[in-house]
């Protein structure tokens, strides 16, 4: 006699989402309030310094997949500046000064939204997958020696650390980066510092890239749901106020996925410091399984191959100022 | 392959049951992550996987420094609202090309690995990561397990600290070696060791048989033998009063409340283990000591109640109230 019983619970298999992916996540360029501020021409002549540079990501992008999916993105700074006129003024004169110097993009998204999305608590999130690089001797007994709010690449130089005597004075030694070729470039960032008395937490810049960039790969989920709402714009009218702003607004329907299996940034070289921080912050983030094997699966089956380490999927073409 | 681990059993520090909410909020780790939750055949919520890094040296008894990076990964469970454990494992493999640390992210593609960067004698290794007290700089599991039962126990916000029964905190610490040999059937081989009053080894050698789910299979015994231990402790004590005039059932009655409907064996044996379930059953007799153990408990709750019917009686004899024939 042959008998079979299967049984299983809902509640223990996590459900996640599974989102698509383009090929490449293209940013086209990244401003400051102030240059909002300066204008339009200011806009349409940043553009047309990422044209070129843009044309011939394009174009080596042919030569590597037979038909690319290519998505391009641009960041607002929405968290640090407040815009005196609404999404639909500010976007609006980023999509048409982009157009003007011949680049369509696909999805403008807020950088509010990297902090924080309606429920979704990204930041906390990004935080809370954070595994700090083991400085050498770091074998279990003691937690790694954390600063609050900060995330360095090695070991920090004796006596600048708070947890140290008060009273004893330290003679100063190098700090030095782990893992380290010959010489250390060692770099301690700012995660968050504490913006009111109530102690509510303002991100850092480059935190917020870190999930910026963790977005575009697609590789986090709240809860197991992808967790930014995309606005189709092409259909609905831009939003007057911030507030009521989706995380992205999609420009066009013809547009290619968000997120991609890899994301390249053409951005000035005024960046650099903080792509450095963004890299070694996300160089000390472990990814869920669930996500990482997501993308791996569907990679694999369009023969499309993804690095294993985040940070690898992460390109830039830093341009010199206009 | 060689995956190493340790894990701590604890009764969680608590009056009373926890409700499923609490739980929930007690072993969140991670922010988007909800523990998972199986109710069936007995309620277990489960963490999600944390990390941790360390770069430090391999267990070796002959004290040999062979390098080991990457991470642990540490989970914590609460079972049947009671039972608590926390678990901190690692899979070592070999360090492939030169000797050298990589960068941090190259170690967090894999998390939950370690890279050992000398050669070193699998039996070796195994051999002094079990037996062995992890010395400074050497890799320590154990403190990483003990690091988040701390945590989770000293909650007070949702815990209270007034559990119904003391008890200690159990070690376990195993280690599963994989084989692949061809041509052959696949097999498991299970040493299982009382090495002190709260501390087992467990060495699980299989071959062709690179399962997953060992870590859960040796938290299914470290569960069952903490049981054991905490139950048969109390059957201990109730043994060295019984005949004397001696209120008992403060000491037994939260087992009973407690800890008696907590023995599941196959509960949470996963998948592809029950045969080894079976065979370390056989072997070490779980399931028999627990039955002679709810066996005495039965029987000195009924001999106490005889006696207070006995008592009742004579009292009731004694009183105003025996009708006179």
């Amino acid at each position: 006699m042959n008998s079979s019983v299967t049984f299983s619970e809902l509640e223990d298999e996590q459900k996640v989402q599974n989102v698509q992916y383009s090929h490449v996540s293209v940013e086209v360029g990244h401003l400051y309030f102030e240059d909002y501020e300066a204008g339009h021409s200011r806009i349409v002549s940043h553009f047309e310094l990422v044209k070129p540079w843009f044309d011939a990501v394009v174009k080596s992008l042919e030569n590597l997949y037979p038909s690319p999916r290519i998505s391009t993105c641009f960041l607002i700074d929405d968290y640090f500046a407040k815009f005196p006129d609404g999404p639909d003024r500010v976007i609006g004169m980023i999509l048409e000064a982009a157009h003007e110097a011949g680049i369509e993009i696909d999805y403008v998204a807020r950088e509010a939204a990297c902090a924080s999305e309606s429920s979704s608590d990204l930041a906390r999130i990004l935080e809370s997958r954070i595994v700090q690089d083991p400085s050498e001797g770091s074998n279990g007994r003691r937690p790694s020696l954390a600063e609050t709010g900060w995330l360095a690449n090695g070991v920090r130089s004796p006596g600048t650390n708070s947890a140290q005597a008060m009273d004893l004075p330290v003679p100063w030694s190098a700090p030095r980066q782990n893992g380290a070729r010959n010489h250390s470039i060692f770099l301690d960032v700012e995660l968050w510092d504490e913006s009111d008395s109530q102690g509510s937490r303002r991100w850092s810049c480059p935190y917020l890239a870190a999930v910026w960039q963790l977005m575009r790969l697609g590789l986090l989920r709240d809860n197991g749901v992808f967790p930014w709402e995309i606005s189709d714009s092409s259909s609905n009218p831009l939003p007057s106020t911030w507030d009521e702003s989706p995380a992205v607004f999609k420009t066009s329907q013809s547009s290619k996925s968000f997120c991609a299996y890899r994301t390249l940034s053409i951005i000035e070289s005024r960046f650099i410091p903080i792509e450095h921080a963004v890299r070694s912050i996300l160089g000390q983030t472990a990814i869920d399984s669930i996500p990482m094997s997501q993308v791996n699966l569907r990679a694999t089956a369009e023969r499309v191959t993804v690095p294993a380490e985040v940070v690898d999927r992460i390109g830039y073409v830093f341009m010199a100022e206009g | 392959m060689i995956r190493i681990g340790e894990i701590r059993t604890g009764l969680i520090q608590n009056s009373n049951m926890i409700s499923l909410d609490s739980s929930i909020q007690l072993l969140s780790s991670l922010a988007g992550v909800r523990p998972t939750v199986s109710q069936r055949p007995i309620r277990q919520v489960r963490s999600a996987p944390k990390f941790e890094g360390v770069d430090c040296f391999a267990p070796s008894a002959k004290g040999r420094k062979a390098g080991l990076v990457g991470t642990v990964e540490c989970s914590a469970s609460l079972t049947g609202n009671r039972i608590i454990q926390t678990s901190s494992t690692t899979t070592i493999t070999r360090k492939v090309g030169k000797h050298r640390r990589e960068q941090w992210s190259y170690y967090l593609a894999n998390p939950g690995m370690s890279e050992l960067g000398s050669q070193f004698e699998t039996e070796e290794l195994i051999e002094s990561f079990l037996r062995t007290t992890p010395q400074p700089s050497v890799l320590d599991l154990g403190a990483i397990a003990e690091r988040r039962m701390n945590e989770i126990q000293s909650n007070t916000t949702i815990l209270d600290r007034r559990p119904p029964i003391r008890s200690s905190r159990s070690i376990v610490r195993w280690a599963h070696f994989d084989e692949t040999v061809e041509a052959a059937e696949s097999r498991f081989d299970i040493h299982f060791r009382i090495e002190s009053d709260l501390m087992r080894t467990l060495y699980v050698h299989t071959m062709n048989a690179p399962t997953v789910m060992v870590d859960r299979f040796c938290e299914c015994i470290a569960y069952h033998d903490w049981l054991l231990t905490s139950v048969g402790r109390r059957v201990e004590s109730i043994g060295h009063w019984a005949g004397q005039p001696h209120d008992l059932l403060p000491e037994v009655s939260p087992i009973i409340e407690h800890l008696l409907n907590l023995w599941m064996p196959m509960a949470h044996v996963p998948l592809g283990w029950s045969e080894s379930w079976r065979a370390l059953e056989e072997s070490v007799g779980f399931s028999r000591e627990w039955a002679s153990y709810v066996e005495t408990i039965r029987n000195f709750v009924t001999i106490s109640t005889l006696r207070q019917l006995e008592i009742l009686r004579e009292e009731i004899g004694k009183g105003p109230y025996e009708a006179s024939p």
